[in-house]
Protein backbone atom coordinates (compact mmCIF):
# COMPACT_ATOMS: atom_id res chain seq x y z
CA UNK A 1 0.00 0.00 0.00
CA UNK A 2 1.11 3.25 -0.99
CA UNK A 3 2.04 5.55 1.80
CA UNK A 4 1.91 9.20 1.98
CA UNK A 5 5.03 10.69 4.46
CA UNK A 6 3.94 11.47 7.79
CA UNK A 7 5.70 15.14 7.43
CA UNK A 8 3.55 16.21 4.25
CA UNK A 9 0.89 18.54 4.78
CA UNK A 10 -1.53 19.67 1.69
CA UNK A 11 -3.73 22.37 1.83
CA UNK A 12 -7.15 22.24 -0.18
CA UNK A 13 -5.28 24.82 -3.50
CA UNK A 14 -3.25 21.94 -3.82
CA UNK A 15 0.21 23.07 -1.83
CA UNK A 16 1.76 20.55 -0.45
CA UNK A 17 4.66 20.78 2.23
CA UNK A 18 7.44 18.67 3.36
CA UNK A 19 7.68 19.52 7.20
CA UNK A 20 10.83 17.30 7.23
CA UNK A 21 12.93 18.41 4.22
CA UNK A 22 10.99 22.13 4.00
CA UNK A 23 10.29 21.19 0.40
CA UNK A 24 6.59 22.71 -1.34
CA UNK A 25 5.36 21.62 -4.34
CA UNK A 26 1.79 22.71 -6.35
CA UNK A 27 -0.57 19.84 -7.20
CA UNK A 28 -3.00 20.88 -9.89
CA UNK A 29 -7.14 19.35 -9.05
CA UNK A 30 -6.71 16.00 -10.65
CA UNK A 31 -3.41 15.36 -8.62
CA UNK A 32 -4.52 17.30 -5.74
CA UNK A 33 -7.34 14.30 -5.75
CA UNK A 34 -5.40 11.63 -6.22
CA UNK A 35 -2.96 12.49 -3.34
CA UNK A 36 -5.55 12.44 -1.18
CA UNK A 37 -7.29 9.39 -2.51
CA UNK A 38 -3.85 7.63 -1.51
CA UNK A 39 -3.65 9.98 1.68
CA UNK A 40 -6.93 8.12 2.26
CA UNK A 41 -5.41 4.13 1.97
CA UNK A 42 -6.80 3.98 -1.12
CA UNK A 43 -4.88 1.15 -3.35
CA UNK A 44 -4.83 1.51 -7.36
CA UNK A 45 -8.54 -0.31 -8.00
CA UNK A 46 -10.23 1.49 -5.44
CA UNK A 47 -8.63 5.05 -7.10
CA UNK A 48 -9.81 3.64 -10.74
CA UNK A 49 -12.57 3.33 -9.95
CA UNK A 50 -13.06 6.75 -7.88
CA UNK A 51 -12.02 8.45 -10.54
CA UNK A 52 -13.78 6.59 -13.53
CA UNK A 53 -17.06 7.48 -11.69
CA UNK A 54 -15.84 11.17 -11.83
CA UNK A 55 -13.46 11.62 -15.37
CA UNK A 56 -14.07 10.39 -19.19
CA UNK A 57 -10.46 8.12 -19.25
CA UNK A 58 -10.07 4.23 -20.21
CA UNK A 59 -8.35 2.06 -17.70
CA UNK A 60 -5.01 1.67 -19.46
CA UNK A 61 -4.51 5.63 -19.96
CA UNK A 62 -5.44 6.06 -16.38
CA UNK A 63 -2.88 3.35 -15.13
CA UNK A 64 0.06 5.08 -17.02
CA UNK A 65 -0.72 8.13 -15.89
CA UNK A 66 -1.07 6.74 -12.44
CA UNK A 67 2.16 5.28 -12.08
CA UNK A 68 3.70 8.02 -13.65
CA UNK A 69 2.42 10.26 -10.97
CA UNK A 70 3.59 7.76 -8.56
CA UNK A 71 7.54 7.90 -9.73
CA UNK A 72 7.15 11.35 -9.72
CA UNK A 73 6.15 11.10 -5.84
CA UNK A 74 8.54 8.62 -5.46
CA UNK A 75 11.46 11.11 -6.83
CA UNK A 76 10.35 14.05 -4.96
CA UNK A 77 10.15 11.65 -1.94
CA UNK A 78 6.99 12.60 -0.83
CA UNK A 79 6.22 8.70 -0.44
CA UNK A 80 7.35 6.53 2.92
CA UNK A 81 10.43 4.50 1.81
CA UNK A 82 8.58 1.20 2.87
CA UNK A 83 5.07 1.94 1.08
CA UNK A 84 4.31 -0.66 -1.78
CA UNK A 85 1.28 -0.46 -4.23
CA UNK B 1 4.49 41.99 35.32
CA UNK B 2 7.21 45.02 35.18
CA UNK B 3 9.78 44.03 33.08
CA UNK B 4 13.62 43.42 34.22
CA UNK B 5 15.56 46.41 33.05
CA UNK B 6 18.91 45.30 31.73
CA UNK B 7 21.53 46.95 29.57
CA UNK B 8 22.68 44.72 27.01
CA UNK B 9 26.30 44.96 24.95
CA UNK B 10 26.62 43.79 21.37
CA UNK B 11 28.35 43.44 18.35
CA UNK B 12 27.80 41.77 14.95
CA UNK B 13 26.14 44.94 13.93
CA UNK B 14 26.86 44.50 10.24
CA UNK B 15 23.58 43.70 8.91
CA UNK B 16 24.51 43.13 5.93
CA UNK B 17 24.50 40.67 2.46
CA UNK B 18 26.98 38.62 4.87
CA UNK B 19 25.11 39.57 8.12
CA UNK B 20 26.86 39.51 11.64
CA UNK B 21 23.97 38.09 14.40
CA UNK B 22 23.50 41.50 16.25
CA UNK B 23 20.57 42.83 14.56
CA UNK B 24 18.13 39.66 14.81
CA UNK B 25 20.04 39.06 18.31
CA UNK B 26 18.74 42.98 19.02
CA UNK B 27 15.00 42.15 17.60
CA UNK B 28 14.74 39.36 19.62
CA UNK B 29 15.59 41.22 22.86
CA UNK B 30 13.23 44.01 22.13
CA UNK B 31 10.46 42.07 21.63
CA UNK B 32 11.14 40.77 24.88
CA UNK B 33 8.05 40.15 27.55
CA UNK B 34 10.49 39.43 30.57
CA UNK B 35 12.67 42.20 29.77
CA UNK B 36 13.27 46.16 29.03
CA UNK B 37 16.54 45.93 27.07
CA UNK B 38 18.61 48.97 26.36
CA UNK B 39 21.25 48.25 23.30
CA UNK B 40 24.77 49.09 23.61
CA UNK B 41 26.27 48.34 20.04
CA UNK B 42 29.67 47.83 19.80
CA UNK B 43 30.84 48.20 16.28
CA UNK B 44 34.10 47.70 14.62
CA UNK B 45 33.62 49.94 10.95
CA UNK B 46 31.66 53.16 10.33
CA UNK B 47 29.71 51.86 7.84
CA UNK B 48 28.33 48.85 9.81
CA UNK B 49 24.18 49.25 9.29
CA UNK B 50 23.09 48.64 12.92
CA UNK B 51 24.95 51.97 13.73
CA UNK B 52 22.35 53.74 12.46
CA UNK B 53 19.26 51.93 13.34
CA UNK B 54 17.91 53.93 15.99
CA UNK B 55 14.95 52.24 16.30
CA UNK B 56 16.93 49.32 17.52
CA UNK B 57 20.15 50.41 18.89
CA UNK B 58 20.12 52.40 21.51
CA UNK B 59 23.83 53.40 21.50
CA UNK B 60 26.65 52.36 19.46
CA UNK B 61 30.60 52.93 20.66
CA UNK B 62 33.55 51.66 17.86
CA UNK B 63 35.60 49.14 19.22
CA UNK B 64 39.34 47.71 18.68
CA UNK B 65 39.65 44.87 16.70
CA UNK B 66 39.74 41.45 19.14
CA UNK B 67 43.49 40.91 16.79
CA UNK B 68 44.84 44.30 18.25
CA UNK B 69 44.44 42.25 21.81
CA UNK B 70 42.93 42.05 25.26
CA UNK B 71 44.19 45.02 26.78
CA UNK B 72 42.96 47.61 24.08
CA UNK B 73 39.65 45.54 23.84
CA UNK B 74 39.22 45.67 27.73
CA UNK B 75 40.59 49.45 28.01
CA UNK B 76 37.23 50.13 25.24
CA UNK B 77 34.79 47.76 27.03
CA UNK B 78 35.66 50.03 31.03
CA UNK B 79 35.33 53.15 29.24
CA UNK B 80 31.71 52.01 27.31
CA UNK B 81 30.78 50.77 31.17
CA UNK B 82 31.66 53.46 33.07
CA UNK B 83 29.39 55.32 30.65
CA UNK B 84 26.76 52.68 29.99
CA UNK B 85 26.63 49.90 32.69
CA UNK B 86 26.72 47.18 30.90
CA UNK B 87 25.04 44.38 32.66
CA UNK B 88 25.58 41.32 30.04
CA UNK B 89 27.94 41.18 27.06
CA UNK B 90 27.02 39.18 24.16
CA UNK B 91 30.01 38.57 21.53
CA UNK B 92 28.27 37.64 18.28
CA UNK B 93 31.67 36.88 15.86
CA UNK B 94 33.63 34.27 16.21
CA UNK B 95 36.68 35.93 16.05
CA UNK B 96 36.07 37.99 18.96
CA UNK B 97 34.74 35.22 21.53
CA UNK B 98 38.56 34.07 22.39
CA UNK B 99 39.45 37.26 23.60
CA UNK B 100 35.87 37.55 25.46
CA UNK B 101 36.20 34.23 27.43
CA UNK B 102 39.40 35.21 28.53
CA UNK B 103 38.48 38.35 29.88
CA UNK B 104 35.83 36.90 31.32
CA UNK B 105 36.72 36.83 34.86
CA UNK B 106 38.09 40.60 34.19
CA UNK B 107 34.62 41.50 32.76
CA UNK B 108 32.99 39.74 35.77
CA UNK B 109 34.78 41.46 38.36
CA UNK B 110 33.74 44.72 36.37
CA UNK B 111 30.09 43.84 36.91
CA UNK B 112 29.36 42.64 33.42
CA UNK B 113 27.75 39.17 32.49
CA UNK B 114 28.56 37.06 29.75
CA UNK B 115 26.73 33.72 28.95
CA UNK B 116 29.52 31.77 26.77
CA UNK B 117 31.00 28.20 26.38
CA UNK B 118 34.15 27.27 27.91
CA UNK B 119 37.37 27.23 26.49
CA UNK B 120 37.68 24.03 26.15
CA UNK B 121 34.20 23.49 24.72
CA UNK B 122 35.39 26.34 22.38
CA UNK B 123 38.53 24.59 21.39
CA UNK B 124 37.31 21.30 20.87
CA UNK B 125 34.85 21.66 18.77
CA UNK B 126 36.96 23.89 15.89
CA UNK B 127 36.75 22.48 12.43
CA UNK B 128 40.71 21.59 12.78
CA UNK B 129 39.01 19.28 15.87
CA UNK B 130 36.22 17.98 13.94
CA UNK B 131 37.49 14.45 13.31
CA UNK B 132 38.55 13.93 17.12
CA UNK B 133 35.29 16.11 18.27
CA UNK B 134 32.79 13.58 16.23
CA UNK B 135 35.03 10.32 17.88
CA UNK B 136 34.53 12.04 21.41
CA UNK B 137 31.04 12.46 20.76
CA UNK B 138 30.09 9.74 18.90
CA UNK B 139 28.59 11.78 15.72
CA UNK B 140 29.21 11.33 12.09
CA UNK B 141 31.74 13.90 10.76
CA UNK B 142 33.72 14.48 7.56
CA UNK B 143 37.19 13.44 7.22
CA UNK B 144 39.03 16.13 7.38
CA UNK B 145 42.84 17.65 8.05
CA UNK B 146 44.60 20.53 8.45
CA UNK B 147 47.36 22.40 6.24
CA UNK B 148 49.66 25.17 6.74
CA UNK B 149 51.01 25.17 2.86
CA UNK B 150 50.18 23.61 -0.54
CA UNK B 151 53.08 21.26 -0.01
CA UNK B 152 51.10 19.90 3.18
CA UNK B 153 48.45 19.53 0.73
CA UNK B 154 50.53 17.51 -1.66
CA UNK B 155 51.55 15.05 0.96
CA UNK B 156 47.78 14.48 1.80
CA UNK B 157 45.91 14.67 -1.14
CA UNK B 158 46.28 10.87 -1.66
CA UNK B 159 43.98 10.76 1.82
CA UNK B 160 41.15 12.74 -0.06
CA UNK B 161 38.69 12.49 -3.55
CA UNK B 162 37.86 15.15 -5.29
CA UNK B 163 35.78 17.46 -4.96
CA UNK B 164 37.12 18.56 -1.25
CA UNK B 165 36.13 21.50 1.04
CA UNK B 166 38.65 24.41 1.67
CA UNK B 167 38.03 26.06 5.03
CA UNK B 168 39.58 28.79 6.57
CA UNK B 169 39.70 28.58 10.13
CA UNK B 170 36.67 30.88 11.31
CA UNK B 171 35.18 31.58 8.26
CA UNK B 172 34.64 30.67 4.31
CA UNK B 173 34.63 27.48 2.50
CA UNK B 174 34.97 27.00 -1.35
CA UNK B 175 34.09 23.34 -3.22
CA UNK B 176 37.61 22.30 -5.16
CA UNK B 177 37.23 20.15 -7.63
CA UNK B 178 41.00 19.70 -8.28
CA UNK B 179 44.50 20.79 -7.40
CA UNK B 180 44.35 23.71 -8.81
CA UNK B 181 41.56 25.15 -7.45
CA UNK B 182 42.56 24.20 -4.03
CA UNK B 183 45.51 26.39 -4.64
CA UNK B 184 43.33 28.87 -5.51
CA UNK B 185 41.16 28.95 -2.65
CA UNK B 186 43.97 27.86 -0.17
CA UNK B 187 45.31 31.38 -0.99
CA UNK B 188 42.27 33.29 -0.96
CA UNK B 189 40.83 32.36 2.42
CA UNK B 190 44.97 32.26 3.63
CA UNK B 191 44.92 36.25 2.25
CA UNK B 192 41.59 36.68 4.04
CA UNK B 193 41.39 35.05 7.41
CA UNK B 194 44.94 33.51 7.96
CA UNK B 195 46.04 29.61 8.68
CA UNK B 196 45.45 27.16 9.12
CA UNK B 197 43.17 25.66 6.45
CA UNK B 198 41.10 22.52 7.09
CA UNK B 199 40.46 20.13 4.22
CA UNK B 200 37.06 18.91 4.53
CA UNK B 201 35.98 15.50 2.20
CA UNK B 202 32.61 17.09 0.60
CA UNK B 203 29.39 14.94 1.28
CA UNK B 204 27.30 15.20 -0.76
CA UNK B 205 23.38 16.17 0.56
CA UNK B 206 21.27 19.01 1.35
CA UNK B 207 22.29 21.60 4.21
CA UNK B 208 20.43 21.79 7.67
CA UNK B 209 21.15 23.84 10.45
CA UNK B 210 19.77 23.53 13.77
CA UNK B 211 20.05 27.18 16.10
CA UNK B 212 20.09 25.84 19.67
CA UNK B 213 21.07 26.99 23.28
CA UNK B 214 22.56 25.03 26.42
CA UNK B 215 22.84 25.74 29.99
CA UNK B 216 25.95 24.67 30.88
CA UNK B 217 24.69 21.94 32.37
CA UNK B 218 24.00 19.68 29.69
CA UNK B 219 20.17 20.57 29.68
CA UNK B 220 19.36 22.10 25.62
CA UNK B 221 16.77 25.60 26.49
CA UNK B 222 15.64 25.58 23.31
CA UNK B 223 16.56 24.67 19.68
CA UNK B 224 15.03 25.22 15.73
CA UNK B 225 15.83 23.15 12.98
CA UNK B 226 15.80 24.99 9.54
CA UNK B 227 17.01 24.72 6.30
CA UNK B 228 17.78 27.38 4.30
CA UNK B 229 15.51 28.27 0.67
CA UNK B 230 17.88 30.66 -0.77
CA UNK B 231 21.41 30.66 -1.14
CA UNK B 232 23.18 33.70 -2.20
CA UNK B 233 26.75 33.57 -4.20
CA UNK B 234 28.27 33.57 -1.03
CA UNK B 235 26.98 31.07 0.63
CA UNK B 236 24.86 32.47 2.88
CA UNK B 237 21.18 31.82 3.58
CA UNK B 238 18.69 34.40 2.12
CA UNK B 239 16.06 32.02 2.79
CA UNK B 240 14.85 29.48 5.65
CA UNK B 241 12.35 27.16 6.76
CA UNK B 242 11.81 25.71 9.98
CA UNK B 243 11.66 21.85 9.74
CA UNK B 244 10.22 19.05 11.97
CA UNK B 245 12.77 16.54 12.44
CA UNK B 246 13.58 14.63 15.50
CA UNK B 247 16.89 13.19 14.20
CA UNK B 248 18.07 16.82 14.15
CA UNK B 249 16.90 17.62 17.67
CA UNK B 250 18.14 14.29 18.89
CA UNK B 251 21.24 15.07 17.62
CA UNK B 252 21.45 19.05 19.23
CA UNK B 253 20.59 17.47 22.87
CA UNK B 254 22.85 14.49 22.06
CA UNK B 255 26.07 17.11 21.63
CA UNK B 256 24.78 19.68 24.36
CA UNK B 257 24.33 17.39 26.84
CA UNK B 258 27.56 15.50 26.81
CA UNK B 259 29.65 18.55 26.21
CA UNK B 260 27.69 20.02 28.59
CA UNK B 261 27.18 23.56 26.12
CA UNK B 262 27.16 26.76 27.69
CA UNK B 263 25.54 29.41 25.50
CA UNK B 264 24.39 29.72 21.77
CA UNK B 265 25.86 27.88 19.16
CA UNK B 266 24.55 26.53 15.32
CA UNK B 267 24.71 23.49 14.38
CA UNK B 268 25.62 22.99 10.15
CA UNK B 269 24.46 19.50 9.34
CA UNK B 270 24.65 17.35 5.99
CA UNK B 271 21.97 15.31 5.49
CA UNK B 272 22.55 13.00 2.80
CA UNK B 273 20.36 10.82 0.22
CA UNK B 274 20.39 7.85 2.95
CA UNK B 275 19.16 10.26 5.75
CA UNK B 276 22.21 9.97 8.01
CA UNK B 277 23.55 13.03 9.65
CA UNK B 278 27.10 14.51 9.22
CA UNK B 279 28.05 17.34 11.82
CA UNK B 280 30.03 20.05 9.59
CA UNK B 281 30.46 22.65 11.89
CA UNK B 282 29.69 24.05 15.22
CA UNK B 283 29.42 28.24 15.56
CA UNK B 284 29.55 28.92 19.06
CA UNK B 285 27.24 31.75 18.73
CA UNK B 286 23.99 32.36 17.76
CA UNK B 287 23.72 32.65 14.32
CA UNK B 288 22.29 35.41 11.92
CA UNK B 289 18.90 33.49 11.32
CA UNK B 290 17.75 33.37 14.58
CA UNK B 291 15.45 35.32 14.44
CA UNK B 292 13.24 32.57 12.78
CA UNK B 293 13.70 30.92 16.23
CA UNK B 294 12.20 33.89 17.93
CA UNK B 295 9.59 33.97 15.13
CA UNK B 296 8.66 30.33 15.59
CA UNK B 297 8.05 30.70 19.46
CA UNK B 298 11.24 30.42 21.00
CA UNK B 299 13.41 33.92 21.94
CA UNK B 300 16.85 32.18 22.38
CA UNK B 301 18.26 36.21 22.68
CA UNK B 302 15.61 36.91 25.55
CA UNK B 303 16.49 33.09 26.96
CA UNK B 304 20.53 33.84 26.55
CA UNK B 305 20.27 36.92 28.27
CA UNK B 306 18.18 35.78 31.34
CA UNK B 307 20.85 32.75 31.65
CA UNK B 308 23.39 35.45 31.99
CA UNK B 309 21.52 37.16 34.24
CA UNK B 310 21.87 33.75 36.62
CA UNK B 311 17.82 33.23 36.33
CA UNK B 312 16.22 29.46 35.83
CA UNK B 313 14.81 28.54 33.24
CA UNK B 314 12.59 25.81 31.74
CA UNK B 315 13.61 24.59 28.32
CA UNK B 316 11.23 25.83 25.69
CA UNK B 317 9.04 22.59 24.37
CA UNK B 318 7.94 23.93 20.74
CA UNK B 319 8.22 25.78 17.93
CA UNK B 320 6.30 26.09 14.93
CA UNK B 321 7.42 24.25 11.81
CA UNK B 322 6.91 25.76 8.11
CA UNK B 323 7.72 29.38 9.70
CA UNK B 324 9.73 31.23 7.10
CA UNK B 325 12.20 33.91 6.89
CA UNK B 326 12.83 35.88 3.70
CA UNK B 327 15.88 38.38 3.87
CA UNK B 328 15.76 41.64 1.78
CA UNK B 329 17.85 44.59 1.42
CA UNK B 330 16.78 48.28 1.86
CA UNK B 331 18.56 51.67 1.63
CA UNK B 332 18.70 53.20 5.11
CA UNK B 333 19.06 57.06 4.55
CA UNK B 334 21.18 58.08 7.17
CA UNK B 335 22.21 61.37 8.93
CA UNK B 336 25.93 63.03 7.65
CA UNK B 337 26.52 64.51 11.20
CA UNK B 338 26.07 60.97 12.35
CA UNK B 339 28.63 59.37 10.20
CA UNK B 340 30.60 62.14 11.04
CA UNK B 341 30.49 61.46 15.09
CA UNK B 342 31.04 58.08 14.87
CA UNK B 343 33.71 58.28 12.53
CA UNK B 344 35.34 61.36 14.51
CA UNK B 345 34.57 60.30 18.53
CA UNK B 346 33.68 56.48 18.07
CA UNK B 347 30.22 56.94 19.77
CA UNK B 348 27.02 57.51 18.30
Amino acid sequence: MLKIKSTIAISDSGFVFDAGTGDSFSLNNTGLEIVRLIKEGKDFPEIIQKVSEKYEVDEESFERYYYDFVATLNQLNLIEKDGED
Amino acid sequence: MEKIKVNVALSGLNNIDNPGPGIPVIRGLKESKILDVRVIGLSYENLEPGIYMHDLVDKTYKVPYPSDGFEPFLDRIRYIHEQENIQVLIPNFDSELFTVMKSEKILQDMGIRTFLPTLKQFEERHKSNLPEYGEKYGVKVPYSETITSLSDWRRIESKFEYPVVVKGKFYDAHIAYDRDQVSIFFNKIAAKWGLPIVIQEFVRGTEVNVVALGDGKGNTIGAVPMRKTYITDKGKGWGGITLQDQTMMDLTQKIISQTQWRGGMELELIRTSKNELFMIEINPRLPAWVYLAVAAGQNLPEALVLLALGKELKPFSQYEVGKMFIRYSYDMICDMKEFEEFSTRGEV
